[in-house]
């Protein structure tokens, strides 16, 4: 079981030929549901766990396809660019905030996906190197990875999680908005205390870009279109109304969460009708179909999600979970403060050592199986979120979001290795976990039970 | 939970900020026009060019004397 678990670990990160994650993970729940590892009479339990989560980040990426191919994101450079007013530390700021929002808004794989190659057409815009782009974009990914903590809908794991111990949406947020962006704040400014000399001060090139004309003239070309765009900017006529109502769409889809959760309605019905409403808003404005969502959408989430939850019930039954309960159990039942540090500590190195998906659901096994009580579970959750979330940007392969990135970069050539990401992220990383596991502490003992 | 409302709705408001089309696009929105490229003589619009056309009897009596040697010769 743990060869299977090793190996399926392996074929996600190196990924052979492109291959996507979900086949070695299903080829793996397929060998142990054949082995009898898993009983099949789980299957259906396993499949009602996950497929909401999965659902719901499913439809936020749809949600994002939609958007993108209307052009939504197409002005974020432009105004990302017009808005830094030529200094280099406004624009870093700018970009922290923006890599937020769109986790906040979306999820953490695809505001990676989106973000990252709008930094890059704002750097290259402003005629940064592709060396000096690097303080930007790691900037970038760390903060867009780790800002899925603050609220539970912005993240595959941290949803299932959620369900397992049967939290809701907006319990969640109540313990674990201050604590988690204690952290990102945190994440933030080391970030720029550490880039501060590679961060320049004025865009000698491009130091105040007064007529956005000078930008449009110089921003149509191939190498600076973003990837899912249609059309070059300037080329078709704005349809403002359309923007606010998608926007507003956005918004009040990640409002109808918390607002449905106290009345037993699951995530993924106001997730589901937030990509409806997008799809028809794009057909009646545009007359475009629905044929490019069900072709570009990631329908493997739900294979992969039921695949790995199926292999760490496999790693469960086997007894790895209990043996992390007999090691730890007694440790972290004493105190919250040791059930914090203790499971958020756990969670960082099994992220860095096996990314921060199946590390969340083999530490949310093992909290319940520690028979504690029901506060110190919750905190000692909480702290796996935080472990997985931000513990898991110490190494590249802790997250799924932070391989993509690294192959965004190797697309468009920009130099960046594990070596490189490493001196950041070990000067960053491991104060601003300690401050939010801290935090977490605080908080939840002070301010909320 | 009105606080999440509130994080939300200030941060979606950011995000709106930072993703719709720039002020300078938004004269547009009545025109119905798209934003032009700038052009590459750039004259400010004030400024007419001060040429007048030549006399046609001018040229004819200039010329007229002249070959086309002695025009080559004196670079005219």
């Amino acid at each position: 079981m743990v060869t299977i678990f090793a190996l399926t670990v392996f074929f996600i990160i190196w990924r052979p030929f492109g291959i996507n994650e979900s086949i070695p993970t299903s080829i793996a729940a397929a060998c142990i549901l054949l082995l009898g590892i898993v009983p099949f009479k789980d299957v259906l339990t396993i499949f009602e766990t996950v497929s909401g989560a999965s659902i719901t980040i499913l439809s936020t990426i749809v949600m994002s396809i939609v958007l993108e191919s209307i052009g939504f994101f197409r002005w974020a450079a432009i105004n990302l660019a017009l808005k830094s007013r030529g200094s280099g530390v406004l624009l870093f700021w700018y970009i922290i905030l923006l890599c937020f929002l769109m986790t906040l808004f979306f999820n953490n794989d695809g505001s990676i996906l989106i973000t990252t190659p709008i930094i890059i057409q704002t750097l290259s815009l402003l005629r940064l190197k592709p060396a000096q782009q690097v303080p930007y974009l790691i900037s970038g990914a760390l903060v867009a990875t780790a800002a899925s903590a603050p609220i539970g809908v912005s993240n595959l794991a941290n949803l299932i999680a959620l369900k397992i111990v049967g939290l809701d949406l907006n319990a969640y947020a109540t313990m674990m908005f201050v604590p988690s962006m204690v952290g990102i704040a945190c994440i933030a400014v080391l970030l720029y205390v550490y880039f501060k000399k590679d961060i320049p001060i004025t865009f000698q090139n491009h130091s105040k870009p007064k007529d956005l004309n000078n930008l449009l003239s110089e921003y149509p070309t191939k190498k600076l279109s973003h990837p899912l765009a249609a059309k070059t900017l300037g080329q078709e006529n704005i349809d403002w109304k359309m923007f606010r109502i998608c926007i507003g769409v956005v918004v009040l889809t990640r409002i109808s969460f918390f607002a449905l959760a106290p009345f037993g309605i699951p995530t993924e019905w106001p997730a589901i009708i937030g990509a409806i409403l997008l799809i028809m808003i794009r057909w009646y404005k545009k007359k475009i179909g629905a044929k490019d969502i069900l072709k570009k959408s990631p329908w493997h989430i739900l294979l992969f999600a039921f695949s790995m939850y199926v292999i760490i019930y496999g790693l469960h039954n086997v007894g790895l979970t209990a043996v992390i309960v007999d090691e730890l159990g007694g440790a972290v039942a004493k105190d919250p403060f040791y059930a914090i540090f203790i499971t958020g500590m756990l969670l960082t190195v099994l992220s860095n050592v096996c990314n921060n998906l199946p590390s969340i659901m083999i530490g949310t096994f093992s909290i319940k199986e520690m028979g504690l009580s029901l506060q110190t579970m919750q905190v000692a959750y909480l702290a796996n979120v935080i472990g997985a979330d931000i513990g898991s940007l110490i190494l590249p392969m802790g997250t799924l979001a932070t391989l993509l990135w690294f192959y965004t970069l190797r697309q468009y050539k920009i130099p960046m290795n594990w070596g490189k990401y490493l001196r950041v992220t070990l000067f960053v990383i491991p104060v601003s976990l300690a401050l939010s596991l801290l935090s977490l502490y605080v908080w939840t003992t002070y301010f909320v039970f | 939970m009105i606080s999440i409302f509130l994080v939300l709705l200030t941060s979606g408001f950011l995000l709106y900020k930072f993703l719709r089309p720039p002020n300078a696009l938004h004269s547009a929105e009545n025109t119905g026009e798209t934003v032009k490229q700038k052009p590459v003589l750039d004259l400010h619009p004030q400024i007419q060019p001060n040429v007048k056309p030549i006399d046609p009897a001018f040229l004819q009596h200039h010329f007229m004397k002249k070959s086309i040697k002695s025009m080559a010769n004196t670079n005219e």
